[in-house]
């Protein structure tokens, strides 16, 4: 099996073959990330395409370390590309709130109805996350899940350091309240 | 409460990395690559200008192929409506410009034969002969009964043996006849083969028509044959041509769309292909695939979506909408006119694939005006959406192409999109047609 730092080393060379298993192997994570804060899944998939691309074209910029330390520091730096192309689309937008739902067929649920309720749960969590406006959905993302503080939220977003507190801050509340009436159905 | 914050956030940590989310095929040969030449930021304004290029290009051709077609045109226009220049150009250049000459064409001087006078002297036996024009753009076909003891001569005649002949009395003018023809008796045949005119000669300057002689030397049967089978298969040209023809091309639209007449958001370009097929000269059944783009603009009054697709509380005051399409028309197409230079109109039916639609809605909520934007790909088949109707004008270009340009509009039928909006679409279709 191919290592990651192999992998890497044949990225920076423009081979085709390791840029392909950079792909196949980061795919998932590239698109589980990128559709936290995109709203549509095929332009989702589109922004975590170009993520890629932007990856390749860049790689030179990425130094190569101790194998460990690699594949965490290769994840990071895609994140970061992820996050950014992500922010990018969302701002050519206009940063606008999105109408309509989310298709069924985006999620990787049996038919039967046998996955487990954890995957249900989180299934429910991230369309929680995703019915909030863009830029609260960012906010909470980049803070939350993505670990970012609110001066580099600022930054990556343009927005004022208490803009982005209160963002963050409105969509706690709005999450709680979503999972409140969530509970409140299930009851019923 | 910080507790609570931390679980919370815990919680969705935990679903941000285990969520089940549908990963697509990982095709990186066939997605990725495609990409890696480009770069990213400017792909999709390539793309969009690659696609105008060629929409501008396919129309350039189109306009140029016209603009040629229509200077050959004019000088052959001009050539007919000027005899006598035509004649000089013959003489010049012999190959290129030819004038048509048919029997009706023949010079004045003909109008003193008759053929039923001249033959009734001797045995009839009735032969089919093909008199066909030399050099001709419009091949004649025409088939006349003579005596087998007559020399057959073309439609071509020379003027000045003519007159030898009528002067020594060889032929037998009837200023009465109506039928126009050529036929000459052996001696005559005789006669001109004595004063060696017997090949092309230049007409009198009165004479219109660049006029040559082709002498028969014998009527033979091969000949006839030869004749005979040439006969067939001009008959069989044009037998040909009044079969169902089968054509198929390119196209592409410029259009605008509009609610109610309502303002007109932007043009948009669509591109497609077209197949026919021609029943006979005047009538053909076309259909085709067209993508294309529509823009619109409409106030809340217009848009009705379903129960449910927008929020009870929101109220849109206005949108501007964009939907992708696939078009599927048929139609009914009458030709007017001749065969090179038609005028022609259709009507049908389109069904509609809406692919894509987004929306830009400036909407009220609770008193509040806001923007929002509503993405939905969900494919959508729309039957029976719209009536289309067009006037046109096409252009052959060469023995197999055609170019046509085609003012259109589609009356909408049913609504479109998820506000079930009723669009007109209006424009311009170019399209590049080959026969087969």
């Amino acid at each position: 099996m191919t290592s990651v730092i192999d992998i890497i080393l044949g990225c920076k060379k423009k081979q085709p073959a390791s840029e392909k298993l950079f792909y196949e192997k980061y795919y998932g994570f590239a698109l589980k990330t990128v559709f936290r804060y995109i709203h549509r899944y095929d332009k989702a998939v589109d922004v975590a395409n170009d993520s890629f691309v932007k990856f390749f074209q860049h790689i030179d910029r990425f130094n190569v370390g101790e194998v460990i330390d690699t594949e965490k520091m290769v994840m990071g730096y895609l994140k970061r590309i992820l996050i950014n192309s992500s922010i990018d689309s969302l701002r050519k937008d206009n940063m606008m709130p999105e109408i309509g739902g989310i298709p069924d067929y985006v999620w990787d649920i049996p038919e039967n109805g046998q996955a487990s309720s954890d995957k249900l749960l989180y299934k429910d969590i991230i369309t929680m996350v995703k019915k909030l406006s863009p830029q609260y959905r960012s906010v909470f993302n980049l803070y939350v899940i993505d670990g970012y503080n609110h001066l580099e939220i600022s930054e990556i977003l343009k927005i004022p350091v208490g803009t982005s507190k209160s963002s963050l801050s409105r969509a706690r509340t709005l999450l709680q309240e979503m999972i409140k009436k969530t509970e409140e159905t299930q009851i019923c | 409460m910080l507790n609570e914050h931390e679980n919370m956030d815990e919680l969705f940590r935990k679903a941000a990395e285990d969520y089940p989310l549908r990963l697509e095929p990982k095709e990186w040969n066939n997605k990725a690559t495609s990409y890696a030449n480009v770069p990213v930021a400017s792909r999709l304004a390539a793309i969009k200008r690659y696609f105008i290029a060629v929409v501008l290009l396919f129309v350039a051709i189109i306009t140029g192929f016209l603009i040629l077609n229509n200077k050959t045109e004019t000088v052959s226009t001009a050539l007919q409506s000027n005899p006598q220049k035509n004649v000089q150009t013959s003489n010049s250049n012999e190959n290129e410009v030819t004038k048509e000459t048919t029997l009706d064409d023949t010079p004045n001087d003909l109008d003193k034969f008759d053929i039923s006078d001249v033959s009734s002297r001797s045995n009839r036996r009735q032969k089919s002969i093909a008199v066909s024009n030399t050099k001709s753009s419009v091949p004649v076909n025409e088939t006349v009964s003579t005596p087998s003891n007559f020399a057959i001569f073309d439609n071509t005649i020379p003027i000045t043996a003519l007159r030898i002949a009528t002067e020594k009395g060889i032929v037998n003018p009837d200023p009465q006849a109506k039928q126009k023809s050529t036929v000459f008796t052996n001696e005559a045949k005789n006669e001109l083969a004595r004063n060696s005119e017997l090949t092309t000669v230049n007409v009198e300057e009165t004479t219109t028509t660049d006029v040559k002689l082709l002498v028969e030397e014998k009527t033979n049967n091969k000949e006839s044959e030869g004749n005979k089978a040439i006969a067939k298969t001009e008959n069989k040209k044009t037998k040909h041509n009044e079969k169902r023809q089968f054509y198929y091309g390119l196209s592409s639209t410029i259009n605008l769309s509009t609610i109610k007449q309502q303002a007109i958001v932007s043009p948009m370009v669509g591109l497609g292909v077209v197949a026919g097929i021609s029943f006979n000269k005047s009538f053909s059944l076309e259909t085709g695939l067209q993508l294309s783009s529509h823009k619109y603009y409409t106030t809340g009054e217009y848009f009705k979506p379903k129960a449910g697709v927008m929020p009870a509380n929101m109220k849109v005051e206005d949108m501007i909408g964009k939907v992708n399409t696939i078009d599927l028309p048929i139609s009914l197409k009458y030709n007017f006119s001749s065969v090179r230079k038609k005028l022609f109109v259709t009507t049908g039916l389109s069904n509609t694939i809406i692919t894509d639609e987004h929306n830009v809605y400036d909407v009220t909520v609770n008193g509040q005006v806001m923007s929002k934007i509503g993405d939905y790909n969900k494919t959508k088949f729309i039957p029976v959406s719209s009536i289309n109707f067009s006037v046109g004008y096409q252009k052959q270009i060469g023995k197999n192409f055609r170019a046509q340009a085609e003012p259109y509009i589609q009356i909408p039928l049913r609504g479109t999109g998820v506000g079930y909006m009723p669009v007109t679409n209006f424009g311009l279709r170019l399209a590049f047609l080959k026969s087969k």
